[in-house]
């Protein structure tokens, strides 16, 4: 083996200011828990997209019915089942129209592009099928004798202009002839408002039904969990409706059945925490130091226990926000004219063959905050758990 | 000395993980002799278990050989497929996991565990081979073994259930039993019985053993010769007497100042100060040397490794990595007490 | 405790005698919530005759203490006589339950059989092309799956496959196409959920000690998978398969109603909208019965799937 001979100087104690070695000691840097947490979940890019679509749909239910000039139980049968984008006739260069070949109506096309008006017709030939309207001196006739129905200005036969959209009402009219934009956003209100009762049920009750059961222990535990274990039995669902029946329809009774009975999987989770960190050393330091029992649950357990409770919370906003909107859609839900997204659902199923353009705004919305919310849970569960994360 | 039945050239494994690629093996060698244990000793994250996983391709996943040559039985097993590697596994090397609770299927009686290696290797009936199994947990000393081969793994104490493992890695008469860490999950007592027993079968049937550790005490209860693993590196390698006797690397004196002696009860123990290094960064020099109370300005340049041709001072067979085993290190550095 | 005797006789009773606690507490439940219905059953009637009522609540048996109704009713369902229903004369309730059950246990069945045939295969594909696109495609439509709601899965179904393509019938079971999308709409979200929970848990258990040493042993990489992984890796999803049957009745209140088909679930939701009190609580009671029944068969599956568990022994 060759080598050049090693510099005489090289053999001196290494200097470890100026080498470029280190400090052993602190050779791994360790993050506080909760900032890997945070930093795990901006990492989680569907988790993220959940989260600003929530902030965003939050923004909206509170502020958006206060900025629409409509109200969600306003009704305006002229101008009822609008379409959100539609293709204009021309019948003078400035007057335009929309025909809903469904239920056979003219309406006025205003400069903005919003659909204003129902043009009544000037003459309605039953028999031989056709409608005839005169406007700026123009012949215009929608024969349904066949189907599509055919307009034709002065004779001939008119063509359907490029898509316009529905200035009016983006989201266009229901079958009442209110705004379905305001009616979503009062939908979200809704959904929110059933999330936010969900919330607080869990932590009130659950936390504490759970956090009593596992602290106690023993005989107490014992029948409180049986009874956790016979409501579990049967599914939620299943209470609800019952609740409702006894409670009759509308928005608190949805709030309060969901509430009184949505705080069960949590109980149990916080006393199977609470179980796991009893058994744990500080606690019992804790006890020896004469703290009391109450101060041990809600200055050492439940601080601890905080990320499985988080877990389970953004688990069951969802399943909430569902059984509102599933309850709603069998017609046990929030009454009319309140508007959920179930009942907007189901409303969009009664005109499903007609209008099915209907159904489009009430399931996205529905669809969207569901997957919002199911991926801020699994980011958040990631987040907490690392080890789970694939 | 006859021809070694295994040997390790240039070993380099990584894992890339999410906060970037570990170096966990760094150009190991390792030859192994017929019959002999040989120990692998160091830290967690030393790269001692990865050595011997990489021997079978057996990585967790992330895990890659990036080079290296490990010769056995004519062949370069880190050349062969996967497939090819299923006629080695089980059958001519077997292995034995550290902690016998989680290396056996939960949901599968011990019996069939030990009877599928049997089926995959032997052309034997399932009768046969239930007999052999039999034998084998006779072998391992498991008591009334009749009946308890049809048992599930939870109905076994951990002692028993490293036997469990040690006679399924024994069933095809492998060449070579690599057990990483056989004992560390188990108390002290069960510990020196399966250490025992794992001797008794290798004087028996003549297996050579790999015998991955952190603890330095099995090492001299049980191995022949020893190796010292540092930072995915060996530090040294030497027979264990030897070592005990005369460690060169100040690492191995750390190590070995750091066992509890109970001649000289009541003095503190003198553990290596400092954590090992991030493997995704290793230092440039020696890997010790950020720890190392002896280190000089020429140990930010890799040591080679040294041996007892270059150094009188080495026994024969004695092998360090460290500068201070050079020779023309001025005299005095080689002396300076740990 | 060998593996010989793994049925536990003491178990099992213990476990029966407490769901017939559960049940006589589903059923107290029930009674108490329907007599708390504010007014009685019949005051949403056109204004009754005060001597009709009287012969009405009279023939129900609502003239006696509430205590006396209750053990009635409780004898009643004893005997497995759920009562007489309060809406339309001479039809009994539990001639509503049997009238629907065909259709409804058909469907259910379909749809477990869907969710298990479709969701850990899936499952098992995904696992095997980890950050692939098969991958990334199937937990993409199962994160769909597990989202949009089933009535909104049935109603979009039902639109583009019945009313926009004509595939399908829009309603009713008269031939098989029948079945394809309220079996699809019922089982969504629990092939989406199995599908998931199959990739998480076998690529958990492929994390496992015990799958190296079977590597280790020379067992071929399929072998591995097989043997020991997708067994192992199962147990979680058969403990899913209870809920399954519970939200798959509650699911089928709604997708019954959109198919327009004739089962328990439409019964139970139209005896909702009906006030129909005795339909109410006799359907309820014996969807808790069956529930406990599914949730019993499934912890003997679990029995026979794990060896760890043992019932009989108790810390």
């Amino acid at each position: 083996m060759t080598r050049p001979p090693i510099a005489p100087e090289m053999w001196l104690p290494l200097d470890p200011q100026t080498g470029q070695l280190g400090d052993p000691i602190v050779s791994t840097a360790t993050r506080g828990f909760w900032a890997g947490v945070r930093g795990r979940l901006f990492r989680h890019r569907p988790a993220m997209a959940g989260l600003v679509f929530i902030v965003l749909l939050i923004f909206a239910a509170i502020f958006g019915p206060m900025m629409s000039p409509y109200s969600y139980f306003e009704q305006n049968l002229e101008l009822s089942n609008l379409p959100p984008t539609y293709r204009p006739y021309t019948v003078t260069d400035n007057t335009l129209v929309h025909v809903n070949t469904s239920n056979l109506n003219l309406y006025e096309v205003s400069e903005k592009g919003g659909l204003t008006a129902l043009l009544r017709p000037d003459d309605r030939d039953m028999i031989n099928r056709q409608s005839t309207w005169v406007i700026d001196d123009r012949e215009v006739v929608l024969d349904y004798s066949q189907r599509p129905a055919v307009l034709t200005i002065d004779g001939k036969v008119a063509q359907a202009g490029g898509l316009a959209m529905n200035n009016r009402n983006p989201f266009g009219t229901d079958q009442l002839g209110r705004d379905v934009l305001v009616r979503q956003m009062y939908g979200a209100r809704i959904s929110l408002l059933v999330a936010a009762a969900a919330v607080l049920a869990n932590f009130v009750i659950g936390v504490i039904y759970g956090g009593v059961a596992g602290l106690i222990g023993g005989r107490v535990d014992a029948v409180m969990m049986r009874f956790v274990e016979i409501v579990a039995t049967i599914p939620l669902t299943l209470y609800v409706i019952l609740m409702m029946v006894v409670l009759q329809s509308g928005l608190l009774s949805v709030v309060l059945a969901i509430g009184t009975v949505y705080w069960v999987d949590m109980a149990r989770v916080v006393r199977g925490q609470i179980l796991t960190l009893k058994s744990q050393d500080y606690v019992a330091a804790a006890r020896t130091m004469g703290a009391s029992t109450s101060r041990i649950l809600f200055q050492h357990l439940l601080p601890n226990a905080f990320g499985p409770i988080l877990v389970t919370l953004t688990m069951l906003i969802p399943s909430a926000i569902f059984i509102e909107s599933f309850m709603s859609f069998i017609g046990l839900g929030v009454t009319p004219p309140q508007a959920s997204w179930g009942t907007l659902t189901s409303e969009a199923v009664e005109t499903l063959r007609a209008y099915p353009h209907q159904l489009f705004f009430p399931a996205v919305a529905i669809s969207l905050t569901m997957l919002a919310f199911n991926f801020l849970g699994d980011g958040l569960r990631d987040a907490l758990d690392p080890r789970l994360s694939s | 000395m006859t021809a070694p039945v295994l040997s390790l050239r240039d070993l380099r494994t990584e894992y890339r993980t999410d906060r970037g690629t570990v170096q966990a093996v760094r150009g190991i060698d390792l030859t192994l002799q017929r019959g002999e244990i040989l120990g692998l000793v160091g830290e967690s994250g030393s790269g001692k278990s990865v050595t011997c996983m990489s021997i079978l391709k057996l990585l967790k996943r992330g895990g890659h050989i990036t080079s290296g040559v490990a010769e056995f039985d004519g062949r370069d097993l880190l050349q062969l497929s996967e497939r090819q590697l299923t006629a080695v596994r089980g059958e001519k090397i077997g292995v034995v996991f550290q902690d016998p609770m989680s290396a056996l299927n939960p949901t599968m009686t011990v019996g069939r565990q030990i009877v599928e290696v049997l089926l995959q290797h032997r052309k034997i009936s399932r009768k046969a081979a239930r007999d052999r199994a039999v034998e084998l947990f006779e072998l391992v000393r498991i008591p009334s073994a009749r009946t308890r081969i049809d048992s599930y793994p939870h109905e076994f104490s951990g002692g028993m259930r490293q036997r469990v493992m040690i006679a399924i890695a024994l069933a095809c008469d492998p060449d070579i039993l690599i057990a990483d860490e056989p004992t560390t999950a188990l108390d002290v007592t069960i510990q020196r019985q399966i250490l025992a027993l794992l001797k008794e079968l290798r004087d028996r049937l003549g297996m050579a053993i790999i015998l991955v550790t952190h603890d330095l005490g099995v090492i001299a209860e049980t191995a022949d010769r020893v190796m010292v693993l540092y930072g995915g590196q060996v530090m040294e390698e030497a027979l264990v007497a030897d070592l005990f006797a005369a460690p060169c690397h100040p690492y191995t004196r750390g190590l070995l100042a750091a066992i509890p002696d109970p001649r000289q009860a009541g003095r503190p123990l003198s553990p290596v100060r400092g954590s090992p290094p991030d493997m995704r960064t290793p230092p440039p020099g020696c890997p010790f040397a950020p720890r190392c109370p002896q280190a000089m300005r020429i140990c930010e340049t890799p040591p080679p490794m040294f041996d007892a041709t270059g150094n009188p001072a080495l026994q024969a067979g004695q092998r360090a990595r460290c500068w201070r085993a050079d020779a023309t290190a001025p005299a005095q550095i080689f002396e300076t007490p740990s | 405790m060998s593996s010989a005797s793994r049925l536990p006789i003491g178990w099992l009773v213990q476990r029966v005698a407490m769901m017939l606690v559960t049940l006589l507490a589903v059923i107290t439940l029930t009674f108490a919530l329907m007599h708390a219905v504010p007014g009685g059953p019949f005051v949403s009637e056109k204004m009754l005759a005060p001597e009709i009522e009287a012969a009405l609540n009279a023939k129900f048996g609502l003239d006696q203490p509430i205590w006396r109704q209750y053990l009635n009713y409780l004898g009643g369902v004893l005997t497995l006589d759920l009562g007489p229903s309060f809406k339309y004369p001479g039809v009994s309730v539990n001639s509503m339950i049997a009238d629907g059950l065909a259709v409804t246990a058909q469907t259910g069945l379909l749809a477990i059989i869907c969710v298990v045939a479709f969701g850990v295969p899936a499952g098992i594909v995904a696992a095997l092309n980890r950050g692939r696109w098969p991958d990334t495609a199937a937990m993409f439509i199962a994160s769909l799956g597990i989202a949009v709601p089933s009535y909104v899965i049935a109603t979009v179904a039902l639109y583009i496959f019945a009313l926009r393509l004509g595939w399908t019938p829009a309603f009713g079971l008269d031939d098989w196409r029948g079945y394809i999308l309220p079996v699809f709409a019922l089982s969504g979200f629990w092939m989406s959920f199995v599908a998931r929970l199959t990739r998480s848990s076998l690529l958990e258990t492929m994390g496992q000690d015990y799958i190296m040493t079977a590597r280790a042993k020379g067992l071929p990489a399929h072998t591995v998978m097989l043997r020991h992984g997708l067994r192992n890796s199962l147990i979680p999803v058969v403990t899913v398969l209870g809920p399954v049957v519970a939200n798959l009745l509650t699911g089928s209140f709604v997708i019954e109603q959109i198919f327009a088909l004739p089962g328990i679930g439409r019964h139970f939701v139209q005896s909702i909208t009906n006030r129909d009190y005795t339909a109410i609580m006799g359907i309820t009671i014996f969807y808790a019965a069956f529930l406990m029944l599914m949730i019993l068969i499934v912890d003997l599956l679990y029995l026979w799937l794990d060896p760890r568990i043992s019932y009989g022994d108790r810390k």
